[in-house]
Order: C-alpha cells, then sequence, then structure tokens
C-alpha cells in the first residue's frame, strides 16, 4: 500500500464509509459520519498509521483530506 | 394574574444585575435582560396557552433563546418535557403520541396543539428522557424541590463565583448540561455557548478570548480534549473542571489530575443520574490522584448504601437518598397524574465503598450499555430490531454495541443497521452465530454468547 491509500484507508476505517468516498475534497463537519468523535478516532488512526505525533494545532488545522495531506508532510510524509 | 411579579427560578436574585448572564458566539444577555425577555415572553405565552399546568414539549438547544424559553417555562408552571432538538422526528412523535402534549415549544415560539386538560401531580416539573438522542425511552419526573436542592448541593462544592465564566458544551437537555445552567445562573456566573467543537480553533479562541473558567464535559469530551494535547495548553484563566456521566478510564483521570496539580487548578471528578436530578457525589480535587477509579462521596444532602452486599469484596448495588431523588418514571401521560417517590434509588451500578468513605464503581446489575455518554438500554435495542421482524440479541461494551443474529438473518440485518439511523455506524459491531446458547430455564445465555464471539475473533 503506497501512502495515498494508506490515507484513504485510514479515512475509511475511521469514518465509516467506503475508501472510494475518501476525496481530496472531503471536509470535516459536511458529513454525517465526519462529526467530533470520529474526527478524534481518524487523528488516532493517522498517527497510528503514519507513525507522527500530531499537534494540537495541525489536528485541529485538519478539516479536509487534501489539509491533511498538507498536513503530514510536514511530519515527512509523501504523497506521489 | 399577569401583573403579578413572576417568580423566575434560580435569578430571582440577580434580576436587576447588569452582569452577563448568557453569551454565545454573536449575542450577550444581561441578568436584568435576562428577567425582563423571560417576562416578556411569559406574557405573550399566556395569551396563547390559557390553560393551567399545561404540559408542553420544548426543544432545547444551548442557545440564549431556549434557555428564556425554558426560564419561561418553569416560571408558569407548566410541566415541561426537555428534548435534544437533535432527536429524530419519529421520536418526537413518539413522545407527542405517550404524553399527549398541551402545546410545543421552540426557538422562542410556543404552538398550541390542544386545551385538554392533562391530570398532573401538583410537584411535577420537568420530564427529562433518559435515552438523550436516541430512541423516544422513558422520562425522568423532576419537581422544583427536585432542582433546587441538587442545585443548592453542587454549589456547596464546586467553586462558582459570579465572575465565573463556563462554556456550556453539555446540551440543556441533558441533566448534567442543565445543572451546569442552574449552578451558574443561582451564583451570578456567566454561561457561555459556541456551536464550534473542540475540534475548531474558533472554540479555542472562544476559551482564551472570554476567558472560560470551567468546563464540564463526558468522558469521549476529555478523550478528545486529551487527544488535542489539553495537558499541554496554557490556559491561565481555567480554574477548575468537572467530569462526570460515565466512567473515564484512569489513565485519563491520572493525566488530567496531574495537569491540574502541575498548573494550580482543580479537577472534580463526579457521579451522578438523571433520576438524581443530575449530581449524587464528587471525589475531593486532592484525592484524584491517588483514586483515579473513585467517584467520591455523596453530595450534601445526600446518603449512599450498598444493598445485596458480597461478603467476600463488599460490592453491592448502589442506593442513594435525598431531595433530588425523582419523582419517578412516565412513560405515557396517565403516569403524569400521580407519583409515589421511593425513598431511596437504586442506582443499578455496582460500588465498592473504601476505608475513607470514597465509593468506586464497579459495574452495573442491568443490561445497559453508554454509547458517546448516552444510555442505551440492550433489552430495549433488541425489541427494536424485534419490531422490525429481525431477531438479534444485543451485548457490548461501552461505545460498542455488538448485535449479534444467526448466520441466516445477516444480510437483512446489514441493510437495516446501514439504513436505520441507530446509532453511529462506528459504534455498532456485528456477530453471527449459529444457533443461540441458552441457560436451562430456556434464556439466552448472554456470558457463553460473548464468549462465543470472543473466541471467532482470536
Amino acid at each position: 500500500m503506497d501512502t495515498q491509500q494508506q490515507l484513504q484507508q485510514a479515512f475509511s476505517d475511521a469514518l465509516g464509509i467506503p475508501p472510494e468516498k475518501i476525496t481530496d475534497g472531503l471536509t470535516y463537519n459536511t458529513i454525517p459520519e465526519w462529526d467530533s468523535t470520529a474526527h478524534m478516532v481518524l487523528i488516532a488512526e493517522l498517527e497510528n498509521v503514519f507513525d507522527v505525533m500530531l499537534d494540537t494545532d495541525d489536528i485541529i488545522d485538519m478539516s479536509s483530506v487534501a489539509q491533511a495531506k498538507l498536513i503530514l508532510q510536514k511530519y515527512d510524509v509523501s504523497f506521489a | 394574574m399577569s401583573h403579578a411579579e413572576l417568580m423566575i427560578p434560580f435569578i430571582k436574585a440577580h434580576r436587576h444585575s447588569e452582569h452577563v448572564a448568557l453569551m454565545d458566539d454573536s449575542d450577550s444577555l444581561t441578568y436584568r435582560q435576562l428577567s425582563e425577555a423571560v417576562e416578556r415572553r411569559a406574557q405573550n405565552w399566556q395569551q396563547i396557552v390559557t390553560l393551567h399546568r399545561p404540559v408542553v414539549m420544548m426543544l432545547i438547544d444551548n442557545s440564549i433563546t431556549s434557555v428564556v424559553d425554558y426560564l419561561t417555562a418553569l416560571s408558569l408552571d407548566y410541566v415541561v418535557l426537555l428534548l435534544n432538538p437533535e432527536c429524530t422526528l419519529a421520536t418526537r412523535e413518539q413522545y407527542a403520541q405517550a404524553l399527549m402534549p398541551n402545546a410545543v415549544i421552540g426557538d422562542g415560539t410556543v404552538t398550541l396543539l390542544h386545551n385538554e386538560p392533562l391530570p398532573t401531580d401538583a410537584r411535577l416539573s420537568l420530564l427529562l428522557s433518559t435515552s438523550g438522542s436516541t430512541g423516544a425511552g422513558k422520562c425522568v419526573a423532576l419537581s422544583q424541590r427536585n432542582l433546587r436542592a441538587n442545585c443548592d448541593a453542587i454549589l456547596k462544592y464546586l467553586p462558582i463565583v459570579a465572575e465565573d465564566i463556563t462554556l456550556a458544551t453539555l446540551p440543556l437537555s441533558y441533566s448534567y448540561g442543565l445543572s451546569v445552567l442552574h449552578t451558574h445562573l443561582k451564583a451570578g456566573a456567566t454561561i457561555c455557548f459556541t456551536r464550534h467543537s473542540v475540534f475548531d480553533k474558533a472554540f479555542w479562541e472562544v476559551v482564551k478570548s472570554r476567558p472560560v473558567t470551567s468546563l464540564a464535559g463526558v468522558p469521549s469530551f476529555y478523550e478528545m480534549l486529551l487527544r488535542l494535547r489539553f495537558t499541554r495548553m496554557a490556559l491561565p484563566a481555567l480554574r477548575y473542571f468537572t467530569q462526570a456521566g460515565g466512567k473515564l478510564a484512569e489513565a485519563h483521570v491520572t493525566s488530567l489530575a496531574e495537569y491540574a496539580t502541575q498548573t494550580d487548578k482543580a479537577f472534580y471528578v463526579m457521579y451522578g443520574q438523571t433520576e438524581a436530578t443530575a449530581r449524587m457525589a464528587y471525589l475531593a480535587p486532592d484525592k484524584v490522584l491517588q483514586k483515579p477509579g473513585a467517584m467520591g462521596q455523596a453530595i450534601a444532602g445526600g446518603e449512599f448504601k450498598l444493598t445485596g452486599a458480597n461478603q467476600s469484596d463488599g460490592e453491592g448495588e448502589l442506593c442513594y437518598r435525598g431531595d433530588n431523588v425523582m419523582l419517578g418514571y412516565v412513560a405515557d401521560a396517565a403516569d403524569l397524574a400521580a407519583f409515589s417517590p421511593s425513598e431511596w434509588l437504586a442506582t443499578g451500578d455496582l460500588a465498592v465503598c473504601d476505608a475513607e468513605g470514597d465509593y468506586t464503581i464497579t459495574g452495573r446489575t442491568k443490561r445497559m450499555i453508554k454509547v458517546a455518554g448516552e444510555r442505551v438500554n440492550l433489552d430495549t435495542m433488541e425489541s427494536r430490531f424485534s419490531t422490525a421482524k429481525m431477531v438479534v440479541r444485543c451485548i457490548g461494551s461501552d461505545d460498542k454495541l455488538t448485535v449479534v443474529a444467526l448466520a441466516t438473518q445477516l444480510d437483512e440485518l446489514m441493510d437495516y443497521i446501514n439504513n436505520q439511523q441507530i446509532l453511529p455506524r462506528r459504534n455498532i459491531l456485528l456477530g453471527v452465530v449459529e444457533d443461540w446458547p441458552l441457560l436451562a430455564n430456556g434464556k439466552v445465555d448472554y456470558q457463553r454468547l460473548q464468549q462465543i464471539l470472543v473466541e471467532k475473533t482470536c
């Protein structure tokens, strides 16, 4: 699995929606599955999968899939 | 009647105060303005509802106008069923059919449904749902005396002062959220609302700029805060924070208690139930590090005892008595007419008591789990599926409902779970068995069922 697939899988597991629905434009609080509780599960999942420890500001800024990629890049995770 | 001075509960002493009572993301209301708003609204409603003590269904959200609605209804001596606006239309209809309310109130407006008087016990004031936003469970009936007693007892141990600004993140339809409102109004403090969640930048801007001096939350709230590295945040204005609504993992309690100690704040671990208006116990903040699993001792005016205690470990069912114990339960309109409250409330929780008199919850007597702080009765859940012609058995632990079906009904069950909003999908696990394990008396052996599923996943 490449990092893109890992990211999609992490979102899919955390939000409980199929991986194909995880697009860059998907945004926090715009679908019922991505509420604050799911966001917490998501952060835990991303931290596990990519072995990083996110800062408060990064957790709060992670408001879309695209944003998640940008933030993870700061932690040396690269997306093709 | 309309010219007599309205007795507005909780805020009588502050009705001329220019101190801010309520605040949201864009507006605020002083105590004087709040009193005037309640008086105006009361006059309007009296034109529409002429009935004495109508039963009303109120959709209450965390907003200034909802607080005005709520205080108006209490001042007019209405019998008020508080509902979370997030509950489904089907749930509202179920309550409307069961309780036959005279009117519906929401967003400052009263809508009259019928003028037929409903016999109600003179003590009855408030009805709170026991199932939060998940389904139409039976209601807990509370009196004004219950509300006052619990409010006063909480004010005896929480350091609430008029200069405080609390952020009310818990729903006001939930007893714990409502107790935060009552106590702060009574103390003449400021209650702040925000539509932002803890994962929004704007939430923390509110916390820092007001600045917020206290927080209250259920375990999932603190799990989120810890995830957000709350214990590394500099929040100098925050004086104390409280946790109730279920057991927070001991490791989390310890992290929060350490943070509180290092930053000169106080962390209150508390215990309660809607059946006791809200609060029954709290652990003294200076004991939290030493006893991270305990919930402490009964509040002022309250008393605990353990019934049916084991000889070996002293574990028994926790019972409570005090002026905050409910009048009783209400399932339909006929139940409103008269109550015979029991002196002791059997909490359904198992507990032990240590040498210093501090209690620790060790389990539950009922088949019940909590999902995101809301109660889910496993037997009720089973009957919900059975109404949809599906035979399932429900087991699980907090935040994880396991729905077990026979292999033959699995597809149908998946469809149903995915299409009906039973609980958030992430809180539901599916299990399959070939046939049901039974006890000698023919009833389902839930312990065995749990074992079978654990063995399967191993």
